[in-house]
């Protein structure tokens, strides 16, 4: 065989094309893949997976351990036991070393049982506090740790015990008050994971711990779903939402979805983030048309179905005819470059 | 450590086919040139679409608001119309494709409809179950797309499952799950179909099980009593093969591998077979690079781990013991892994 193609050296897409086109053996296929694949891939796998695994399982023991309540056990005994835990793991992260993901697990589940530090102390002392207040202690005391950690995972634990915090805050005293409406609690979620997000995307840039491909879209999707709730909200019950806030948050929707898709369209063009924004728009517009069909039809669901139908089928076409116009003009702007 | 030279595709073919293979090649390498589209925007436009096959179903029942008659009738025209689309017309817009895709689910579901209700005029799953079957049947050889073919037989799959667990037939549920354990061994260890099949087994098997657990748990009103051995072994197997076939050291250490998988048969009986099924995916997503199934193992792990440990009749104090042992026998074999990992490289010469 002369043919340089055949020379190269097998790829895992190649070899799933020719076994699609049958032009392998499966024995073939599977001899293919297991040389790409050594005994020292599969040991380095093992271990980090068998560490993930043994920590969730080890966190969870605890976790478990301490709501069962053991009444032989003396509350003094249980706050010591836990305490002891939480050195031990930090020691831990501390002697192994934070760049190594061992020693970072280390520091995670340590962050994890001051959590349960907290609850423990509510459940022996009986405090009565609002549960937004458990997660907002949480939150503060591990946040020396979360930024010496270094560490993606830690931060959007860190990220949730803030949004848990804040959605708990007024759900339980916020809603209450009728100056604290719903948009305001998404407005606040925005600003949290809006601010998360633009650190990533400008301070975040030049660290190594923040590259990690899923941590800028989760970071939008969360900023997304927090900014578009009210203005779904808004759209399904206009008559009944009379707070101003609703049309204030609706405005600054439109506003922060513009700036968004200016930056990751023109200014750095991410084709994940663009199609997680578009859609977002396409799931407004639909909301929005189907209120309109139904107020200027009569509700007449037949003509409405199929409208909408139509609508979600062309909407989805042009977000993706757009994005792979968009994906295949950026990869000839940087061919012309090189 | 012995560095081997990497395995070339021409030591992989037949040397007849070899023309074959080079143009495949050849083409792939000028299909690989257009970059694919971005994994958010393919679900989510799947999503699209299938949302709005729900709207055309509510526009044809709202509109016609039809009889089963009615159903079977409205059902195969729209079904036939797609069907010739498919095979008539050659190159589709987007629209057009997504619009298909809509309507070919909603004259399906609208013909399922009609079938089932025909039968006997009381709309029971096991009606469901058999009218999904005969269109199965029929739309294996009539549609042309993997896509159709599969969503076709997955919902065939889920509707038997249902039926057989609404039943209360244990023996037919695990005939079911053997056949579909049987039909995944066979297809991707054996014949190593397209990734879409084996996405798609993948899929109906971790539903299959997850169906079963959520029956059997307190989250249902009256929950089911099925053993699970059977289930359990027809999964042992399935790890044993897919070990075998996977991973490159099972045949040289054949005596560690039969003792690794005997060990955990004792093991698997207490267990739920939805970890084995997990940790087979995983093996062989990893194995063969194929990263949705890996991702749907994985996944599969962590919540048949979560359900097991959930459902298990034992206090929180037994369960927090079991978790902290069943952690620390993880974490062990991490730090054997490390160790392991750090003689290989005090033994690769500098």
């Amino acid at each position: 065989m002369e043919s340089h193609l055949l020379d190269q050296p097998a790829r895992p897409q190649s070899l799933r094309l020719l076994r699609d086109q049958g032009y392998i053996s499966s024995d073939a296929y599977f001899k293919g893949m297991q040389a790409l694949r050594s005994t020292r891939d599969w040991a380095q796998w093992t271990t980090v997976f068998s560490l993930i695994l043994g920590s969730a399982l080890l966190l969870a023991g605890i976790i478990f351990f301490f709501a069962y309540n053991w009444e032989g056990l003396h509350r003094l005994a249980k706050l010591g036991l836990l305490q002891g835990t939480v050195l031990l793991s930090w020691l831990a992260a501390i002697w192994i070393g934070l760049r190594r993901l061992t020693g970072q697990m280390c520091l995670l589940g340590a962050c994890v049982l001051i959590g349960v530090c907290f609850a423990v102390y509510g459940q022996v002392y009986q405090t009565g506090a609002d549960a937004f207040g458990f997660f907002m202690a949480w939150s503060i005391s591990i946040l020396p740790w979360v930024v010496a950690g270094r560490f993606a995972p830690l931060w959007v634990l860190w990220l949730t015990l803030v949004n848990l915090t804040v959605w708990l805050f007024w759900d339980q005293v916020g809603q209450f008050r009728e100056t604290l409406a719903f948009p305001y609690l998404a407005l606040a979620m925005v600003g949290v994971n809006g601010l998360a997000l633009g650190l990533s995307e400008t301070w975040g840039r030049c660290r190594d711990w923040l590259q990690q491909r899923w941590l800028r879209p989760l970071l939008l999707l969360a900023t997304l779903t927090a900014l578009t709730s009210p203005a779904l909200v808004w759209i399904c019950d206009f008559n009944d939402c009379t707070s101003s806030a609703y049309p204030i948050t609706s405005f600054i929707w439109v506003i922060l979805t513009g700036y968004l898709f200016v930056h990751y369209n023109f200014r750095k063009f991410e084709a994940t983030q663009l199609s997680l924004i578009l859609m977002d728009v396409e799931l407004v517009a639909l909301f929005a048309l189907t209120r309109l069909l139904f107020e200027g039809m009569d509700r007449d669901p037949t003509g409405i179905f199929f409208l909408i139908a139509l609508a979600t089928i062309g909407m989805s076409t042009g977000v993706l005819c757009y994005i792979r116009k968009r994906i295949r003009e950026q990869k000839n702007h940087l061919e012309v470059s090189v | 450590m012995n560095v081997q030279p990497p395995t070339s595709i021409g030591d992989l073919i037949e040397p007849k086919q070899a023309d074959k293979v080079e143009a495949t090649l050849r083409a792939d390498e000028e299909r690989v040139a257009v970059p694919r589209d971005p994994i958010a925007l393919r679900i989510l436009i799947g999503i699209a679409s299938w949302f709005s096959s729900l709207f055309v179903l509510g526009f044809l029942v709202a509109g016609f608001q039809p009889d089963e008659g009615g159903a079977i009738a409205l059902g195969t025209i729209i079904m036939g119309m797609m069907l010739l689309f498919h095979h008539k017309v050659e190159s589709k817009p987007i629209f057009v494709e997504q619009g298909i895709l809509a309507c070919t689910t909603a004259g399906h579901l609208l013909l399922l409809f009609g079938l089932s209700e025909f039968m006997d005029g009381r709309s029971e799953p096991i009606n469901y179950a058999i009218a999904q079957t005969l269109l199965c049947t029929v739309g294996v050889f009539a549609y042309r797309q993997s896509l159709y073919r599969i969503s076709s037989l997955l919902l065939a799959v889920v509707l038997w499952i249902h039926t057989a667990l609404d039943m209360q037939a244990p023996m037919l549920y695990h005939l079911l799950l053997s056949l579909q354990v049987v039909l995944f061994g066979s297809l991707a260890l054996w014949r190593a179909q397209s990734s879409s099949y084996i996405t798609a087994l993948a899929i109906s098997l971790l539903g299959s099980i997850f169906y079963l657990d959520w029956m059997q748990s307190s989250l249902w009103q009256e929950p089911l009593k099925t053993p699970l051995w059977p289930a359990n072994l027809a999964m042992i197997c399935l790890l044993a093969a897919t070990v075998w076939r996977v991973l490159p050291f099972a045949r040289t250490h054949a005596a560690a591998y039969l003792l690794g998988i005997a060990t955990l048969a004792l093991l698997a009986i207490g267990s739920t077979p939805g970890i084995l099924l997990a940790v087979a995916l995983i093996l062989y997503g990893r194995g063969s690079q194929d990263r949705m199934v890996e991702v749907l193992g994985t996944g599969g792990l962590f919540a048949s781990v979560a359900f097991y440990y959930y459902s298990l009749q034992i206090s929180l104090l037994l369960k927090s013991g079991t978790m902290v042992i069943s952690g620390l026998a993880c974490l062990a074999i991490a730090g054997y892994g490390y160790r392991w990992l750090r003689h290989q490289e005090s033994e690769v010469p500098s």
